[in-house]
């Protein structure tokens, strides 16, 4: 369904009001179908034009803002494996954001293995390091967190999330496209547990599959771009495995939607998925949190 | 030449800043690219007790002994007055912080100098025997341990309280600053140890330099005939005996001024021109006589010392075949030689301790047999064993952790690991979890539909061949206190020389990480451009027509 540029913008500028009075997750409203941008290239070359086809990052990232990224950086794995976010995709989307305005741009992930590893040889901690205003962030203790409770959510009554992202204006997902022995795959909504302290218990003490689609009420992601550069096909989330280079991006504003396309894009242990396959994506439809049917998103190349 | 006094303190200061430069640069990574162990080196009593127990010579170590020896057959004992770090602390505390609770008149007895001869002669045949008797041997060791386990745990402590009164603040380089905190066990035994050694100010100068240092009476004992010394010029000294009151060894005799005992001076220069100009002097031919006596000790001390070691040195071996271990749990870093030989080189100085990045490496207590106390152990469940580290036997200044390439080090097995199926979340309580297989770095863990006690389900499975016992599923797993996939010894492999890999595991390795020379991307380019449909065998998953985990028809 074709709309021109000033609705979209204008819409986008709806969002971003919504945004700034916060609480809502602006990027979702029932019976509204969500956009999905795709292109494919290399990140320097292809990420500018999807976001500039979105209405330019100025949408999501306002002058003075303090911008976070989360990108998948939770293995010391290099980036060819698949397993992390490519170094590339995180610059372009920092420098992006700088552009645009940002005052501070943090990359965080709580990462699993020993954060100055997985920085190092995910390639992440080199790539930004001569952007200024650009700083990594591996918060592991447990005094950088802040305790949430949500009355609506069922499995995750209460978490734990990093107190930093709180204090952002904008969050931007950033997960590298991979399969999870586990969860299926790990995308947007598998990628929001680096924000979050006692994973431990969203595996132990409840239903994971839910757990993770819950996130959402306690991690609002502004902007969700999936790298699919490099999709590890099988033996995720660590690697290493099947690596097909898809060299593709997809962006949007609604996780779910994203991560409901991202789904389709390759042949995750030899077999083709649908989005509402894929538990926690299908939990997260049913929750009312983002569209998951193909009939809801809009595919737009770019 | 009051300028020695003043050219001993600025020595000091020297070496201990270099000291703790080389403390702070003992971490991953930097460690990579800077030798830290080289101060612990310094000390020569470390290279000949190492060899005399261990019965192997490690090369880069005992260049760093045979020169300090030369140094000290010329200088004296130099070492304890211008080079140990140990010694400056204890000058410092000594004048600054007991220099008014201590009274002057009153020292302990001269003889008791004889006491650190007695316990060098111990120790010494301790080695003789095959084994280190680490605790109080050696200064350097002592302070490192000391740093690592209580001092610099304790004040990143305090960091962290003041970076989050800073960060209250609400200043933006700040927002993000995080300090982590290595923690120790054996803390507080540790504290004891340096209050033990710093306490001594309280009685006497120098206390514990006087009394109890072995490596000062080594030093004494090769001071003996030292060309540089001190001497006096009759001409002017008028017996004021004010050197023998400032001398914080009492090296000076008691009636005769011009007598000094080479065993028990340190070289600090504080006696000279202590009254006037000349009256006493450090050189190689200086004014004056110079009468040199050695070390006040007789026959029967050198007896009780032997005597001493003698009783000793069995206990220790005793002890080390004792078998603390009872459930299989002391996990000794990879490269670390064999147990005999370990025993015979590691002198406890706590720096794999401190290079470790994921404060694996923790301090043996009591538990683990006095023999082995404050030895290094890998502690999985603070800490995994990070699979691109190699730092441990990189800073090991004995090499009782060999220094691996990275390489090797993917074949130095340190133990195995077990899954505890009762407590296992998947086993037990058929509950989706796999973070041991998603953290294992070696993909030993695979997952495999079983039928279980309850349902048919997807759980892990350890291979053994493939473990390297390094410990991240027992770091990570999410039971709490008892992990329900544990670390054991067994299956460990020390090598006392030579490499790690052999072709036989090399090629299970390669064949269980499915990752072929050619590498993972080897199937990338080659693929259907933007479809990613890959020739994938379902049928190797253990899967048949079942779906993934997370998925749902």
């Amino acid at each position: 369904m074709p709309i021109t540029r000033r609705e979209f913008v204008k819409s986008g500028a709806a969002a971003a009001a919504v945004m700034a009075a916060g609480g809502i997750t602006p990027a979702f409203s029932a019976g509204t179908k969500s956009e999905v941008y795709v292109g494919k290239g290399n990140a320097a070359d292809i990420l500018p034009k999807i976001i500039k086809k979105m209405g330019g990052m100025g949408r999501f990232v306002k002058t003075g803002s303090r911008v976070m990224i989360k990108p998948n950086m939770s293995f010391a794995s290099p980036p060819d494996w698949g397993a992390t976010t490519s170094p590339e995709a995180v610059r372009v989307v920092a420098a992006l954001c700088l552009d645009a305005g940002a005052r501070r741009v943090i990359v965080c992930d709580n990462t699993l293995r020993e954060p100055e590893i997985c920085k190092s040889q995910s390639g992440i901690a080199d790539a930004v390091k001569d952007l200024k205003g650009v700083v990594v962030f591996t918060p592991k203790e447990e005094t950088l967190f802040e305790e949430k409770s949500d009355a609506r959510a069922r499995a995750l009554t209460t978490t734990r999330v990093v107190k930093e992202m709180l204090k952002c204006d904008c969050l931007i997902s950033l997960p590298t496209a991979k399969s999870h022995a586990a969860g299926g795959l790990s995308l947007n909504l598998k990628g929001l547990m680096g924000l979050v302290y006692d994973r431990g218990a969203m595996h132990g003490q409840m239903d994971l599959a839910m757990a993770i689609a819950e996130q959402l009420y306690y991690i609002k992601p502004t902007l969700s771009i999936i790298d699919a550069s490099r999709a590890l096909l099988d033996n995720g989330p660590s690697g290493p495995g099947q690596v097909a280079r898809l060299e593709k991006f997809v962006a949007g504003t609604d996780p779910v939607a994203v991560d409901s396309f991202g789904a389709t894009l390759a042949s995750w242990y030899g077999r083709q998925y649908e989005g509402k396959q894929v538990a926690h994506i299908k939990n997260a439809g049913e929750l009312g949190l983002g569209n998951v049917e193909s009939n809801m998103i809009t595919e737009i190349a770019v | 030449m009051a300028g020695m006094r003043k050219l001993r303190i600025v020595s000091q200061i020297l070496f201990f800043a270099a000291f703790i430069i080389s403390y702070l640069l003992n971490a991953y990574p930097v460690a990579y690219s800077f030798d830290s162990e080289w101060f612990l080196r310094l000390n020569p009593l470390t290279g000949i007790l190492t060899l005399l127990a261990s019965r192997t010579a490690v090369l880069p170590l005992l260049y760093f002994s045979v020169g300090m020896i030369i140094i000290t057959l010329v200088f004296g004992r130099v070492f304890c007055g211008f080079i140990c770090p140990l010694g400056a602390l204890i000058d410092f505390g000594d004048h600054y912080i007991f220099g008014k609770m201590r009274s002057p008149k009153r020292r302990p007895p001269l003889y008791l100098q004889r006491l650190k001869y007695v316990l060098l002669i111990l120790i010494g045949v301790c080695a003789v025997f095959g084994a280190i008797f680490p605790l109080f041997m050696d200064p350097l060791s002592i302070l490192t341990r000391v740093m690592t386990i209580v001092a610099y745990p304790f004040a990143l402590v305090a960091g962290t309280d003041a970076l989050s009164l800073i960060q209250k603040t609400g200043l933006e380089s700040f927002a993000t600053a995080t300090i982590s905190v290595p923690l120790y066990y054996a803390a507080g035994a540790t504290v004891l140890l340096a209050a033990a050694v710093f306490a001594g100010g309280f009685i006497d100068k120098r206390f514990w330099c006087q009394y109890i240092c072995p490596s000062g009476a080594f030093f004494g004992l090769l001071s003996r005939w030292a060309p540089f010394k001190r001497h006096v010029d009759s001409a002017v000294c008028n017996e004021c005996s004010r050197c023998r009151n400032v001398c914080p060894t009492r090296a000076i005799a008691e009636k005769n001024f011009a007598r000094t005992s080479a065993a028990e001076c340190i070289v600090c220069g504080a006696c000279v021109g202590i009254k006037s100009p000349g009256c006493g002097s450090f050189g190689f031919g200086g004014r004056g006589k110079a009468e040199i006596a050695g070390a006040d000790i007789k026959r029967r001390h050198l007896f009780t010392g032997l005597l001493g070691g003698i009783a000793v040195a069995p206990l220790f071996r005793a002890d080390a075949m004792i078998r603390h271990d009872m459930t299989g749990r002391l996990i000794r870093p990879p490269g670390a030689v064999p147990e005999d030989l370990f025993r015979g080189r590691c002198i406890a100085c706590g720096q794999c301790m401190k290079a470790c990045p994921t404060n694996a490496i923790q301090p043996c207590g009591l538990t683990d047999g006095f023999s082995r106390m404050y030895t290094p152990k890998i502690v999985p469940r603070i800490g995994g064993c990070e699979e691109k580290c190699f730092l441990c036997g990189r800073v090991c200044p004995t090499q009782a952790i060999r220094p691996l390439t990275y390489d090797d080090k993917s074949f130095a097995k340190i133990g195995t690991a077990v899954i505890n199926r009762h407590r296992c979340l998947a086993w037990e309580q058929n509950k989706e979890c796999l973070v041991c297989d998603e953290v294992c770095p070696y993909n030993a863990i695979e997952m495999k539909m079983v039928q279980t006690d309850k349902e048919l389900f997807k759980v892990p499975i350890v291979y053994e061949d493939v473990c390297m016992g390094c410990g991240m599923c027992e770091q990570r797993c999410p039971i709490f206190d008892e992990a329900a996939i544990i670390v054991y010894r067994f299956g460990e492999n020390r090598r006392a020389s030579g490499p790690y890999a052999n072709e036989w595991q090399k090629q299970a390795m390669r064949e269980r990480r499915k990752k072929s020379d050619a590498g993972a991307l080897e199937s990338g380019p080659s693929a259907a451009p933007g479809e990613g449909v890959m020739p994938v065998d379902t049928s190797k998953s253990g899967l048949g027509n079942a779906l993934p985990p997370g998925f749902v028809q």
